[in-house]
């Protein structure tokens, strides 16, 4: 199935604002709205297919709301929400937005940064275009352990060769091993394994697969 | 607000002038590698 064709986004969706509304300290979503309330001009960094993006100009209908990707993804958002007037999407660099100096008000870089070549470089490029008074709320994932690291960089070499549909079917193979293993509940006490980055402790056997090997995400909230 | 008016504070935003193409009131600038080839077929808004 399609993402598009999905009848899971919108749970999907619901799930990252929420996380994004704890994460950041919002805390709910009237509390965002106030936050936004006096952001002339908000940036979505690495906005993907820009429902985050889309969400910040419904809350935020006075600001100009801007989400930049580098891939095509940038494109498709700008077909999907032509609704939302104050929205527009950029397809291009984060490290090198062109944007002015200080021109932005609100600068959200949501797990992206750490995909970009240089993470150090695009964080400066958000102080950059970040108004001193204005905020950059930026978020990157933890270092997993050496074989989920390793793995990682594997896919994400290996991913560009690959086929739309074969990476549906692989991601849909990987999603079936994370509800498995997730049915299975059961929790043991892992040892530490310095050398390969694996910390000991009490774990679900899906989350320490997840955590430590593969990335075979499941949450049952986002559908069965 | 108007639309032409979010258009204009967007571009402004930018320290060189962009392409905005509006079709099928899609807003959206491609400043990737293939920019211009792009959108040499589309009908676009430009601004400086």
């Amino acid at each position: 199935m399609k993402y598009d064709d999905s009848d899971e986004q919108d749970a999907l969706y619901e799930c990252q604002r929420n996380w994004y509304l704890e994460l950041y300290g919002s805390g709910s979503e009237a509390a965002l709205r106030a936050f936004l309330a006096d952001k002339a001009v908000i940036f979505d960094a690495g906005c993907g297919l820009g429902y985050k993006a889309a969400w910040f100009a419904e809350l935020a209908p006075h600001a100009v709301v801007i989400g930049m990707d580098f891939s095509q993804a940038a494109e498709l958002a700008a077909a999907r929400y032509t609704h939302l007037k104050n929205l527009f999407f950029v397809r291009g660099d984060i490290a090198d937005t062109g944007f002015r100096d200080g021109v932005i008000n609100y600068s959200s870089c949501d797990q992206v940064i750490m995909h970009t070549e240089d993470p150090e470089a695009t964080f400066a490029e958000l102080a950059r275009i970040t108004d001193r008074s204005g905020e950059v709320a930026c978020y990157f994932y933890a270092k997993k352990a050496l074989p989920r690291e390793l793995l990682d960089d594997y896919f994400r070499i290996h991913c560009r060769s690959m086929s739309t549909a074969a990476l549906w079917e692989m991601s849909a193979q990987l999603t079936e091993l994370g509800r498995r293993l997730s049915a299975l509940d059961v929790t043991f006490e892992a040892p530490d394994i310095p050398e390969l980055g694996i910390k000991g402790g009490t774990y679900d056997i899906q989350r320490f697969i997840y955590w430590n090997f593969l990335k075979c995400f499941w949450n049952s909230e986002l559908g069965e | 607000m108007t639309a032409s008016h979010f258009e204009a504070r967007f571009t402004a935003c930018f320290q060189d002038p962009i392409v905005l193409s509006t079709v099928n009131d899609a807003r959206f600038v491609n400043r990737s590698a293939t920019h211009g080839a792009e959108n040499q077929d589309q009908t676009t808004d430009v601004f400086s």
